[in-house]
């Protein structure tokens, strides 16, 4: 049986700076 | 409630820091300055060096889950192809990217082995 395999998105990160 | 500034989502470039020919040799591992919470299937992380904090997306946080300094880069490469719909040689490029934007931030570290 074939598992399932999860949607793919690029990989992301967001940098945030605070005050 | 902190009052925030806008958001940046860091820019990707061509050059790369890994060196693809070890990627079977090279481990991830995060700086000890930095500190990473998973909340709702993304993960905050806190540069405590900086005060700079960031956020990663669902893949994103998949990748730093695997960053301890145990996986090589070949390791987590196969574990993303292995779970996710994906062409491998674009999950490559998208994992190596990451990986330098991160070292770039100063929050992950490589180590060859």
């Amino acid at each position: 049986m074939e598992q399932k395999k999860e949607q793919y998105a690029q990989p992301v990160v967001v940098k945030h700076e605070l005050l | 409630m902190a009052d925030l500034a806008p958001t940046t989502t860091l820019s990707r470039t061509t050059g790369s820091s890994i060196d693809r020919a070890r990627l079977d040799r090279i481990v991830l591992r995060s700086s000890p300055d930095v500190q990473g919470t998973m909340m709702d299937g993304e993960t905050v992380l806190l540069d405590l060096s900086t005060g700079r904090y960031y956020t990663l997306n669902r893949l994103g946080s998949v990748i730093w889950e695997h960053c301890t300094g145990q996986s090589t880069i070949a390791d987590i490469h196969a574990a993303i192809c292995d779970r996710f719909e994906v062409v491998s040689s674009r999950a490559l490029d998208d994992l190596i990217d990451l990986a330098n934007e991160l070292i770039r931030e100063g929050l992950l570290q490589q180590e060859r082995r």
